[in-house]
């Protein structure tokens, strides 16, 4: 007979990594130790990050810390209105010395991909991008080309009221995993950027303390990370709601709860667990939902954001107990 | 950000244990016995519940004669949990498991005790349902009217098996799918208890009791065994800690203890308040001294007589052999011979003859008792005409049934002696022609309206039979007939009518299916008659000639005919084997010699006299107390006597002690038997349990870490005890050790909590936290209902439509 007792994923070397990873990160970006996590948990979670910040609060430092800190490919792409599709996923072109076409890969080919200032791109671009990001391959002139492991798409977007922007469609928004806001540094931390940045590149002295396989095993680590069935109810539970708030004119698609559920993963192993909590999934949901609302008109006229329907929602499910119930 | 912070720095990974080692519910089949350990153990905790059910059966032993009836009983046992062990193996949900034990108990209770309605041989019928309902109730009654111990009848059986079948199924749930032996355990003892409690006291209660420790204790090391760090604890870290937080102890965890010390102070006090309190208790096992004794004498006499067939009861100095008689059973309505009562009274004054003298012959008797200390009815010759000697005085008589009683709060110690002087009535035949019986008191042949019509026809068919036409002549036919028929112990007992054509039917019985038939008979007749009881005349004492030995194996019933103006005569329908009977002939109607002395045979029977008396004991009683066992001596009786009346209900508290304990263990301690998940739960439940009491309850949003942190203002304690419950309720496994450090905490939170709390605030908020229990238990069994009932909600289509619809109409 097969022993089938469960073996748990070595979350605990993981948690490790993602602490010196986070420390790392985090020397160059200061004050945002939070920011720095979630970062870290997106990339775990295989998701993309959107970074949505006026400019100037260290969008691209974040980006860029992180890969410098993992050795890996990083490429960024400035996302302009005259930017074409191609120059994104790449273009075939005659190479007269070889006398055949070649693939010249675009931006999309790395590890790590910044895509700066998203927003100002239009829509073609963007959704080439976009469609890279869900398919993690790249179909140019008839040919699939896959994408590298880990692949992450960091994109920076200013707030969308901004001049000379495209705002993402709705249905985009929800290919990142989450949303950030990285928000003004304290003074404190706003004092230590003036010095520190006085000295030089720290980016370009950061060491990596990873590589991109390693990165890629720990994200397979972070697939075995155990999610209780109440867990996954409580996911359920949380999605569903949106759709009924009132204040809510589209919810969160069952895509939500995937990617919910998978970041609830990661954070659970970034936390040294390997086993989700509702506590991780509760941090999560304001990141990973927010930008998958779209609010009624009236809760925005009454200034009423996703964030706060979020936090009304976080206060009225009731967390799931267990079926063996012991209480 | 508290917990993960917490877990990080956690030592490296114990032994970890399989959470649910048993399938839980809705478990897949296949996963049911996910390691060989698992199954193994699986198998360990089957034998160990059923090794309890056998012990809590054993005790039946008591209450039903002989070995048949435990066939059925542990039938009963291991199939149902058989069956319920199949059922979770096979994966089906409790609800599922009990209409399957439904239909097993319909299909087993049809096949052993109603064969006759059953379809194809095994199914059962809507005549099953009739008859298993006209079983039942039969059983209910049977069990009121039986003493025991009695014969396993199919009634009584059936009432019992039921029992057993559903204890036993109760009992495999409460193990195997609620996990809480000790509660299986507690189920075990009521079927365990009930046999003891209604035997007759006496006996050695732990010859009962070990098996069923045993049993309970190897299903408590097997349940135990996946949680050894709890069991270990209590010799462990968790003394030490202890000692060292003696302001863990300032808030008691669980609610046991408060309420058991309330209990026992308020009944201590306030008991005497209570009706009835210090009142003459409602039945007296002893009689009330000089007052009617209203139920069945032999039920009082029965504890000394039963004890031990060899136990001597009297020794008897007579000129010959003579039926020492108790008393008389002159009511029969349907069920049993019983009396209609009997009234102590002066007996010299009682005493005058209704005899006459000019055809009685005068017998001296002199009686030394022996085993007499608890009894109250004293035997004696029929018709006592004088008594004199030490308990002349103190000897009290009922002249309707001719019997001696002496007041329930005297002793009757051995070695006293009472002469009793006896006119035997020996009239000649034509003299009994003479006398007018139709001028009775016609209560003295009532019969009710049940007898069965094969009793009158049996009688009136042996009368003409025999051209009896004189009452005389009619009851000799019918004792000679009787006489002929087989003497057994065997058969179903009781005159009741069922019983009544069964024995005629078979025509194989004892004594008191004789007597009790006979008389029945008679009275079918129009011929008074009653059942008397009491001792054959016993064995003569070697070297003393004229000194009889009674005992025990004595007891007997016959037949009394009242002739009036000539007293109550004697008739043997019994064919006992001992030969230790006076049987009238028509030529002599008092004779002076047994059976055996007349015929010079020795002992013929296989019966053993002493079973024949036991039974008849049993038989004739209606109480509910229970013969002790039969392997004391006379001597030892004697001593025992006077602590045997407060020893059984010292027995009685004793278990219901024992019950508040195992049921306070299982309040408090209930979490002992758990898996490591549920212990920790248990501990976040005492927790939370301590918070509701100050009126900080968990909201039902919230997480195990943010209620913790709010509850603890963010103690370390707290962060470590929410760790735990996360694992506890969302990993997949649970090691050992994180429930003594769950324990820990909670015992620290719940200190802290109590700090600076007053007294008397900690308990009103122990009982707020109870009752809040109980209302949020029951509100989320409300909501889960709901939400599982909960619709849909609109689909992501209508969604979309509404959007764009308002959005058109914007």
């Amino acid at each position: 007979m097969v022993t089938r007792r469960r073996v748990g994923p070595d979350v605990t070397a993981l948690a490790e990594q993602v602490a010196a990873l986070e420390r790392h990160v985090g020397s160059v970006i200061e004050g945002k130790p939070a920011i720095v996590r979630l970062a870290l948990v997106a990339l775990l979670a295989e998701g993309h990050l959107l970074l949505e910040d006026v400019p100037g609060v260290g969008k691209t430092l974040l980006a860029k810390a992180i890969g410098r800190a993992i050795a890996c490919s990083v490429r960024r792409v400035q996302f302009t209105p005259d930017l074409l599709p191609s120059d994104v996923t790449g273009v075939t072109v005659y190479n007269q010395e070889h006398g055949d076409f070649e693939f010249k890969p675009g931006a999309v080919f790395a590890n790590i991909v910044l895509g700066d200032e998203i927003n100002r791109a239009g829509p073609k671009t963007q959704s080439a991008l976009l469609e890279a990001m869900e398919e993690r391959t790249v179909t140019v002139d008839g040919t699939t080309h896959e994408l590298a492991v880990p692949f992450m798409v960091i994109a920076t977007q200013n707030p969308i009221e901004l001049e000379g922007t495209y705002p993402l469609p709705e249905a985009q928004r929800d290919r990142f995993l989450m949303r950030l806001s990285i928000g003004y540094p304290s003074a404190d931390a706003e004092l230590e950027v003036l010095e520190v940045h006085g000295r030089g590149d720290r980016i370009g002295q950061l060491e990596p303390v990873t590589d991109a396989q390693q990165v890629a095993h720990l994200i397979e680590t972070v697939k075995d990370v155990h999610a209780a069935a109440a867990l996954r109810r409580y996911v359920i539970a949380l999605v569903r709601a949106t759709r009924e708030h009132p204040d809510v004119e589209l919810g969160a698609s069952p895509r939500a709860s995937l990617a919910l559920l998978r970041a609830a993963r990661a954070e659970a192993a970034v936390a040294g667990r390997d086993y989700v909590v509702p506590d991780d999934v509760k941090q999560l949901v304001r990141p990973v939902l927010s930008h998958r609302l779209i609010l009624t008109p009236e809760a925005q006229m009454a200034e009423r954001t996703a964030a706060t329907v979020l936090d009304d929602l976080l206060g009225r499910i009731p967390i799931p107990v267990p079926d063996r119930g012991g209480q | 950000m508290a917990a993960p912070a917490d877990v990080r720095s956690r030592p490296p990974r114990p032994p970890t244990t399989a959470r649910a080692p048993i399938a839980p519910r809705r478990r897949p089949v296949q996963e049911t016995a996910a390691t060989p350990e698992d199954s193994e153990r699986d198998a360990l905790l089957l034998a160990a519940t059923v090794t309890l059910l056998v012990a809590a059966c054993i005790p039946y032993v008591r209450v039903y004669v002989g070995l048949d009836f435990l066939r059925p009983l542990l039938a009963s046992a291991l199939l149902s949990v058989g069956l319920a062990w199949a059922c979770r193996r096979a994966g089906a949900g409790p609800v599922s498991a009990l209409v399957v034990s439904v239909a097993g108990w319909a299909i087993l209770s049809s096949v052993a005790f109603l064969p006759d309605t059953l379809a194809l041989g095994v199914l059962p019928t809507l005549a099953s349902v009739d008859a298993g309902v006209q079983l039942w109730l039969r059983g209910l009654e049977l069990i009121r009217i039986r003493p025991s111990p009695a014969f396993a009848e199919a009634g009584m059986l059936f009432v019992t098996c039921t029992g057993v079948w559903w204890v036993a199924h109760a009992v495999e749930g409460l193990v195997f799918r609620l996990q809480a032996p000790l509660r299986a355990i507690a189920m075990a003892m009521v079927l365990w208890s009930v046999p003891l409690a209604i035997a007759q006291p006496g006996g050695r209660i732990w010859v009962w009791a070990v098996p069923l420790l045993v049993g309970a204790a190897w299903l408590l090391l097997v349940a135990g065994s996946a949680d050894l760090a709890r069991w270990g604890r209590w010799v462990g870290p968790d003394g030490a800690a202890r000692g060292g937080a003696a302001r863990g102890r300032q808030v008691m965890v669980g609610t046991g203890w408060p309420v058991a010390i309330t209990a026992i102070t308020l009944g201590a006090l306030l008991g005497g308040l209570l009706p009835g309190f210090d009142d003459p208790p409602w039945y007296q096992l002893r009689g009330a001294g000089g007052t009617t004794i209203t139920t069945n004498p032999i039920v009082s006499i029965r504890p000394n007589l039963v004890n031990q067939s060899d136990t001597e009861v009297a020794r008897v100095t007579s000129e010959q052999p003579v039926y020492l008689r108790l008393t008389a059973l002159d009511l029969y309505e349907g069920e049993e011979w019983t009396s209609t009562g009997i009234r102590g009274g002066d007996a010299a004054g009682a005493l005058p003859l209704e005899t006459d003298m000019a055809f009685a012959r005068q017998l001296d008797v002199s009686i030394e008792a022996r085993g007499l200390s608890s009894a109250v009815i004293l035997p004696a010759p029929y018709h006592p005409i004088r008594v004199t000697g030490d308990l002349g005085d103190r000897l009290q008589f009922d002249r309707t049934s001719a019997t001696f009683t002496v007041d329930s709060d005297e002793q009757v110690a051995t070695g006293e002696r009472y002469e009793v002087t006896a006119a035997i009535p020996a009239p000649p035949p034509e003299r009994l022609e003479q006398s007018r019986i139709d001028q009775v008191d016609p209560a003295l042949s009532a019969l009710p309206e049940n007898v069965p019509e094969a009793v009158t026809d049996l009688a009136r068919g042996i009368v003409e039979a025999a051209g009896a036409s004189t009452p005389f002549d009619q009851a000799l036919a019918i004792q000679d007939e009787l006489r002929g028929w087989e003497y057994s112990l065997e058969p179903p007992q009781g005159h009741s009518a069922t019983a009544m054509e069964s024995f005629i039917e078979q025509r194989i019985g004892y004594c008191e299916q004789y007597a009790g038939t006979m008389a029945v008979m008679l009275r079918s007749l129009g011929i008074p008659a009653r059942v008397a009881v009491g001792f054959t005349p016993g064995q003569p004492v070697p070297g003393e000639a004229g000194t009889y030995r009674v005992t025990n194996a004595n007891a007997h019933a016959w037949v009394e005919v009242l002739f009036p103006g000539l007293g109550w005569l004697t008739f043997e329908p019994t064919p006992r084997t001992d030969g230790n009977v006076l049987v009238p002939t028509a030529a002599n109607l008092a004779p002076t010699s047994t059976q055996r002395e007349a015929s010079a045979v020795p002992d013929a029977g296989g019966l053993t006299p002493d079973e024949e008396q036991r039974l008849l004991l049993e038989q004739m009683g209606e109480g509910g107390e229970l013969p002790a066992p039969n392997a004391q001596s006379g001597e030892e009786i004697g001593a025992e006597e006077g602590g045997a009346g407060p020893l059984v209900p010292a027995l009685l508290l004793g278990l219901v002690a024992l019950g508040g304990v195992a049921a306070l263990l299982a309040s408090r301690r209930g979490e002992t038997h758990l898996v490591p998940a549920d212990q920790v739960l248990a501990a976040v439940e005492r927790v939370q349990r301590a918070g509701r009491g100050l009126g900080r309850l968990r909201r039902p949003h919230e997480t195990d870490v943010e209620y913790l942190d709010r509850l603890t203002g963010g103690a370390a304690a707290g962060a470590r005890l929410a760790t735990a419950a996360g694992r506890a309720r969302y990993a997949p496994l649970v090691p050992a050790a994180v429930v003594v450090d769950a324990e820990h905490a909670a015992r620290e939170v719940i200190a802290a909590l109590g700090e600076g709390v007053p007294r008397h605030r900690r308990l009103v908020g122990r009982i707020r936290g109870l009752s809040a229990a109980a209302r949020m238990r029951l509100g989320g069994r409300l909501r889960s209902g709901r939400r599982e009932s909960e619709s849909a909600g609109p689909s992501p289509v209508e969604r979309i439509t509404r959007l764009t619809r308002r959005r058109t109409l914007r």
